[in-house]
């Protein structure tokens, strides 16, 4: 255990350490409390195994103290949704036992599902903070179910929305207001629910603040919350001033199936003394759907990845956020502008922005030994699925498929991926059981099973997502399947210091098959041989009929790789291919692990391989003169990430691979100019990785031994990404 | 020939506890260091110590005239944690071979984490499953809700068996889709196993965990089969060994739910027996508020490494919601026991960045242990600072043949933890003392408040070697009006043994919605009841004696969490009936979740209906001592300087040897009280009497909002 030896104030106070440290203590307790009671009283899937929501206090200003486990990149928003009542509303408006929604996407919220329930904390007949919790509703009445749609083409067509409406007043929910609610969505039982899972999770929140300021004073508390954002924000800072200054750069691509067009989100991460600045400049125009993020979102969506990336031993709240900027363009499909609608962000473009984030953050940790363990190629790049929906006994009834939750874990510095790991930026989502999922509705489950050649292959590699596919039974009849998602034409499963990215998703609607025939089976891309059906439907985006015999069929596309994969250790490729994650011609082109006849391998065959695959990496270069001579520089101790050592010579910097020690380039220019540069079909990195026709795997390798340094998928004229650290 | 004695016998982590009661009910204790791997040499030697308190000269003697034996053993956990469990298969339906190493996504790599574990999300692993992939084999079948939509391939169930065979295995688990509602291809699996390879133990889910969930009841499933053949052998070898030393009464062994069952039901279900230990202290607390005219009782258990605590509620103890083992998740009516790494051997340590003080989880235990213990431990513990409050007197500590070192913990104490928060000794320990007994508080808080119980209508029972020191003082804090410490501390979960009942539970999992048909119900409960019957029967016991409680589980259709509402009423139930069951869930929804949130009956969806058959083995009737109305003066061995949060400042106290107590005796705080493994602290304004069965009450002054 650390122990100090020295007396350090930090922070300048009179608060007694032992008082303050119970009453953050208490606070935490306070949204863990409201989390589990919202969590028992909701009835919503999204919520009870989802877990899309969360809840978190403030104090009377609106400033973040502390926010329960949940969708993370709600944290950020939530402090602007609780500002935005106190700018909007008149003092003598607000009272005790008020609650206020809000939902809209040019506010706070991410998308129009997205329902804030916001309340006042009153102690001694004083405003002395604020409780507020998200629920993600399943319908809130947009033009489709669910909401998720690429009808939408302006935020009117996204349903109920609101910037601030007094939904309990004074203690009693408003019959005008819940009916109204009640009235907009497809499913009004569940809506409602969901607002009175939140009601009592404000409630809990409000008694127990209530409470801890009755035994400690109020003034007291709102010390402990100042003290908390300022620890919070000393602590970050801290951390950040252990890095080297400079700038690290990561792009993807969102495929608009709709609209065929990819968007290009480009982003510069840069680090200067104790600040961070996320830059979207190059980012495309917004889209004319719901592909957009507004502000708020893409600030959520951008800033979360720090939390567990470098905060994990922070308190998470506006603390942070002070040491972060996040600069997005207007008119960009990071920073739409109305009418613009927003609808499906949080599956398309905020995930986007999850990726880019986590990809140039990783690249800063890897910069010198002070966090480099903690880089990470991305998680679960690729969220997406289907609502079902039919009337039943009179009544809508929907299944919400939460396969996309089961999510996959990138790889990391020190570790592979985990299968089917969850996601980064909501640690306490689980996936439902098919049982649950087949209870109410008629649809019955095929499989659920790990796509082989998933995972993003490299030296760790990343962790497998899964297929999962299901049919209707009778008498289900006509069922609206509204599908979603990002994906299909880009891998999102983005790799990291030339890992390459997991899959790209496929969403096939089979019509009139054989389904039965097969013994509830349906081994597409298995045994297509087997397999009969009338019509197959690239269903990515879309509203769709099924019926009895249809079959519905979606992969997810596992996460990324980390470092090239000719260096993982042979032993866990063929632990990897009898365990169904790689395939056996994978792991000889791809890892140059030739799998023997009885599952082992051979080392002079794998060294052979291997060698040939170097090779054929180089084949196409010239004779390569280094800037320096190796033995002329000395270390600086300063990387770009896995591969790239900075070293000196004669007061100048350079870049040097740190596989064979040839320097490839000074650092102010970009070494990748000076390299080997490849482009092949991203199926060159493994099976169901179909793209874009103009989409290629880029892979940079050094010219002298061969060893892969950096590799991402681009479109085919964008320009090299530049990372380079501060002049130093 | 009379058989006058009952022995129970629990094996913890560093002790095999035993308690023995003679025919008069006065228990005898006897306490030896656990033995592993060969965990029964432990149950003999602590049966050899015990024997030296009795009348008897040998264990062989005392077994003879011995007519239960009631045990809890840590076989299942160990294997857990060893991980040297059977080597098990896995027989699903195909298409969902993978689902317990799905572990429902992230579910699986974050639980069993502590908070900073789970926010440092990208260090965190799934656990290793119990049953590795190339062992699982996927049949054709499904069913759907209480129906077969394909039929069972039995020739791809022999051909799986024999793979697995093949591979060596020693058990086999089974679960299907939806078994728990259509459970025939399971028996068929099972019946075709049994046939087969007589010698392969067997458990199929929709036997040992039939609720709604494939993963749960897989992994309960998996786990059972993995635990059966090493518990099966520990059982039938202690069986042996005691028979064979002249044993001829009955065997009962411990189940997490909170009852004893045969040998026979340990065998089949060993998932019972994971942590039955700690549940049987839980009950033993329940024995004692039972006695004490309390039945709301707050079990609290502080020894070196983990504070453990259980609720009683009117008599009842809750159950756990989503049990988990090691970081495996399974699925059995187990009473819920909730741990934090706050004990007597907590580190204390300074956050580097802030030099805020923090507690723990990091544990001394016992090796080193706390500096005073003289054992080389380095760093400052919870007993540590218990020690500079003076609370103990090292002096007199294990009857004082201890080297112990007072000293070096001042010294150590005041370089690492006062001169760096600026503080002297006296005032840096007592923050101490303070901040540990907050965490107990929000635990305390966690398990009562915020579950809608008030703590002030409980008794506190005080357990575990370091408990004495702190729980008068956090009680206060939460406005607990009364501590007993009872005088079977040291061997308390041996002792709840004695006070537990036989039992079985029986669950019928079958949502029931609006419009409710109450012939459905009471044909669920009937068979239910048939069931239990049966079974008690079948163990030898009279029927007449068994007790059937009913429940249902109840919630609003679409939650995820039900609210187990007891069914007070016997026999043939009513339309009338089932509205007074509604009442009873919407009062205790409300009590949880607030004014308000309650929703329409339709909504109501009924998801499980349950029986629990109790059949009371004789209750132990605790000697009874004759009050001694004399002084307590004459059992003051000390006074000295203590220090007391109410104070603020050390004031001289009595310090009193509870050897020479007598019942009926008091002390009016400040006091503290040595006995031979601990130290009782009476803070001032309290009272502290000793009873008639020789447990320290402290009536706790003052209110929680001081």
């Amino acid at each position: 255990m650390p122990m100090s030896k020295t007396k350090r104030q930090t922070i300048d106070t009179d608060l007694d350490p032992v008082t303050y440290q119970i009453i953050k203590h208490r606070l935490f307790r306070v949204t863990d409390e409201a989390s589990a009671h919202l969590k028992r009283v909701s009835a919503s899937p999204l919520v009870t195994e989802g877990h899309d929501f969360i809840v978190s206090i403030y104090n009377a200003e609106g400033d973040l103290l502390t926010a329960g486990m949940g969708v993370l990149q709600h944290m950020m928003p939530a402090s602007e949704s609780v500002k935005h009542i106190i700018e909007k509303f008149d003092e003598e408006y607000i009272n005790p036992g008020d609650m206020f929604m809000q939902n809209d996407p040019y506010t706070a919220a991410m998308h129009a599902p997205d329902m804030y329930l916001i309340a006042p904390i009153f102690h001694e007949g004083e405003l002395r903070g604020w409780s507020s919790s998200f629920v993600h509703l399943p319908d809130n009445g947009a033009i489709d179910i669910g909401g998720f749609s690429h009808r939408a083409t302006e935020k009117v067509h996204d349903g109920f929305q609101t910037d601030g409406l007094k939904l309990v007043d004074g203690g009693d929910v408003r019959p005008d207001v819940m009916g109204t609610l009640r009235n907009m969505s497809r499913m009004p039982d569940m809506a409602e629910m969901d607002m009175r899972s939140q009601i009592a999770a404000n409630n809990v929140a409000k008694e127990r603040m209530t409470s801890i300021m009755d035994e400690y004073g109020s003034e007291t508390v709102d010390e402990v919350g100042d003290q908390l954002v300022e620890e919070s924000e000393q602590k970050f800072r801290k951390k950040l001033e252990e890095l080297p200054d400079g700038s690290w750069q990561a792009r993807q691509y969102v495929d608009s199936e709709p609209e065929d067009k990819l968007y290009t989100v480009d982003l510069e991460l840069r680090k200067e003394g104790d600040t961070l600045t996320f830059d979207y400049e190059g980012t495309s125009e917004q889209s004319d759907i719901g592909l957009n993020c507004t502000k708020v979102a893409s600030y959520g969506g951008t800033a979360v990845v720090l939390l567990t990336l470098l905060a994990e031993d922070v308190t998470w709240n506006d603390g942070l956020l002070n040491a972060i900027d996040v600069v997005a363009p207007d008119g960009t499909i990071v920073n739409c502008t109305e009418p613009a609608t927003p609808n499906t962000a949080t599956i398309t473009t905020i995930q986007t922005c999850n990726q880019v984030a986590t990809i140039s953050t990783s690249k800063m940790l890897a910069a010198n030994d002070a966090y480099d363990d903690r880089a990470t190629a991305v998680w679960h790049g690729s969220f997406g699925g289907a609502f079902f929906g039919t009337e039943q006994q009179g009544q809508y009834n929907m299944a919400i498929p939460d396969d996309a939750m089961a999510g996959a874990g990138g790889a990391t510095a020190v570790n592979d991926g985990v299968h089917l790991g969850g996601e980064l930026v909501n640690t306490v989502a689980r996936w439902g059981n098919v049982e649950n999922h087949e209870s109410t509705f008629p649809f019955v489950y095929l499989f659920r099973r790990y796509l082989e050649d998933t995972g993003g292959p490299g030296k760790n590699r990343g962790g497998a997502g899964h297929e999962w596919a299901a049919t209707m039974l009778e008498p289900a009849g006509e069922v609206d399947a509204n599908t979603f998602g990002k994906g299909g034409k880009v891998p999102h499963g983005m790799g990291i210091f030339g890992g390459y990215s997991g899959a790209t998703l496929d969403y096939s609607l089979f019509t009139d098959t054989n389904v039965w025939d097969l013994g509830l089976d349906f081994p597409y891309r298995k045994d297509d041989d087997a397999i009969e059906f009338d019509e197959q439907i690239n269903a990515q985006w879309g509203s769709f009929t099924m019926t009895e015999g249809d079959v519905f069929y979606l992969n997810y596309a596992g996460s990324g790789g980390y470092g090239d994969s000719l260096e993982r250790d042979p032993e866990k490729v063929v632990e990897d291919v009898d365990e169904g994650f790689v395939a056996p011609e994978t792991a000889e082109e791809v890892y140059g692990v030739p799998i023997s006849e009885d599952g082992g391998y051979d080392e002079n065959e794998v060294e052979e391989k291997r060698d040939e695959i170097l090779q054929e990496r180089l084949d196409a270069d010239e004779e390569f003169t280094p800037p320096v001579a190796h033995e002329e520089t000395s270390s600086t101790g300063l990387r770009l990430g896995e591969y790239i050592d900075i070293v000196e010579a004669d007061g100048e910097q350079y870049s040097a691979c740190n596989s064979c020690d040839t320097v490839l380039a000074p650092h102010e220019e970009n070494w990748k100019d000076h390299v080997v540069v490849r482009e092949s079909p991203p199926t060159d990195a493994g099976r169901y990785r179909e793209s874009h026709e103009d989409i290629r795997l880029r892979e940079f390798v050094c010219p002298n031994c061969g060893r892969l340094l950096d590799s991402n998928n681009a479109l085919k004229d964008d320009r090299f990404l530049h990372d380079q650290l501060a002049e130093f | 020939m009379v058989m006058p004695y009952r022995i129970a016998t629990d094996i913890g982590g560093t002790c095999t506890d035993t308690s023995v009661m003679d025919e008069n009910g006065q228990i005898f204790v006897g306490k030896s260091l656990s033995t592993y791997p060969n965990l029964a040499e432990g149950i003999f030697d602590s049966l050899e110590d015990v024997t030296e308190e009795l009348d008897v000269d040998t264990v062989d003697e005392l077994l003879g005239e011995t007519s239960l034996f009631l045990h809890a053993t840590t076989i299942g956990e160990n294997a857990l944690f060893e991980r040297d469990g059977a080597k098990t298969g896995l027989i699903t339906t195909e298409g969902f071979e993978e689902t317990l190493h799905h572990t429902r996504g992230g579910y699986g790599r974050r639980s069993g984490l502590s908070y900073l574990e789970v926010k440092n999300q990208i260090k965190s692993e799934q656990p290793e499953p119990l049953v590795p992939m190339d062992r699982v084999e996927g049949v054709t079948e499904r069913s759907y809700h209480d129906n077969v939509l394909l039929p069972m391939d039995e020739e791809a169930v022999r051909g799986s068996v024999d793979a697995l065979v093949d591979q060596g295995v020693e058990s086999i688990a089974c679960c299907f889709l939806w078994s728990h509602r259509a459970p025939e291809h399971e028996q068929r699996v099972k019946e075709i196993i049994e046939a087969e390879h007589p010698d392969l133990y067997v458990t199929v889910s929709s036997d040992v965990a039939p609720y709604e969930g494939e993963y749960e009841r897989t992994s309960t499933a998996a786990m059972n089969s993995y635990l059966g053949p090493a518990a099966e052998e520990y059982l039938d070898e202690l069986q042996a060994q005691m028979d064979s030393r002249g044993f001829d009464g009955s065997m009962l062994l411990m189940f997490s739910h909170g009852g004893l069952v045969p040998r026979e039901s340990a065998v089949d279900q060993p998932v019972g027996l994971v942590e039955s230990g700690p549940v049987g202290g839980v009950m033993g607390s329940a024995y004692i508020g039972d006695l004490t005219d309390s039945d709301r009782v707050i079990s609290a258990d502080m020894g070196g490494t983990t504070f453990k605590l259980g609720l009683v509620d009117d008599g009842t103890i809750e159950y756990a919601d989503e049990p988990e083992i090691g970081r495996h998740h399974y699925k059995f009516a187990k009473r819920d026991v909730h741990s934090i790494p706050v004990a007597g051997g907590s580190e204390i340590w300074l956050e580097e960045e802030t030099n805020v003080p923090r507690i723990g989880p990091e544990s001394a235990g016992s090796d080193p242990g706390p500096i005073v213990y003289g054992q080389g431990g380095e760093t400052p513990t919870v007993t540590d600072v218990d020690l500079i409050q003076g609370y103990f007197s090292p002096e007199f500590f294990l009857g004082g043949d201890h080297d112990m070192a007072p000293d070096k913990t001042r010294r150590v104490f005041e370089e690492t933890v006062a001169e760096p928060l600026g503080k002297g000794v006296d005032e840096a320990a007592a923050d101490l003392y303070r901040l540990t007994n907050s965490k107990i508080a929000d635990l305390l808080r966690k398990v009562t408040i915020e579950k809608g119980i008030d703590p002030r209508e409980f008794t506190l029972l005080s357990i575990g070697g370091a408990s004495g020191m702190h729980a008068a003082s956090y009680a206060r804090e939460l406005g607990i009006p009364e501590v007993v410490v009872p005088y079977t501390a040291s061997v308390h979960s041996a002792f709840g043994l004695l006070s537990t009942d036989v039992a079985h539970e029986y669950t019928d999992i079958n949502p029931v919605r609006y419009p409710f048909d109450v012939d459905e119900i009471n044909g669920i409960f009937d068979e239910l009841e048939a069931e239990a019957r049966e079974e008690f029967r079948g163990e030898g016991f009279d029927i007449d004696e068994v007790e059937l409680n009913r429940s249902i589980g109840i919630r609003y259709q679409g939650q995820a969490n039900e609210i187990n509402t007891p069914v007070e009423i016997d026999g043939e139930l009513t339309e009338e009936d089932l509205d007074t069951i509604f009442d009873e869930f919407e009062r205790r929804y409300v009590n949880q979740h607030g004014e308000g949130s309650t929703f329409v009956r339709q909504a109501i969806t009924m998801v499980d209906f349950n029986v629990r058959g109790e059949t009371p083995v004789t209750q132990p009737e605790l000697y009874e001592h004759q009050d001694e109305r004399s002084d307590a003066s004459d059992a003051v061995i000390d006074t000295k300087p203590i220090h007391f949060a109410s104070e603020g400042s050390r004031i001289e106290t009595d310090v009193y040897d509870f050897d020479d107590l007598l019942p009926g005796q008091t002390i009016n705080g400040p006091g503290v009280v040595l006995t031979p493994i601990t130290s009782i602290v009476v803070n001032p304004g309290d009272r502290a009497q000793i009873d008639r069965y020789q447990n320290i009450q402290i009536d706790i002054a003052g209110d929680a909002n001081e």
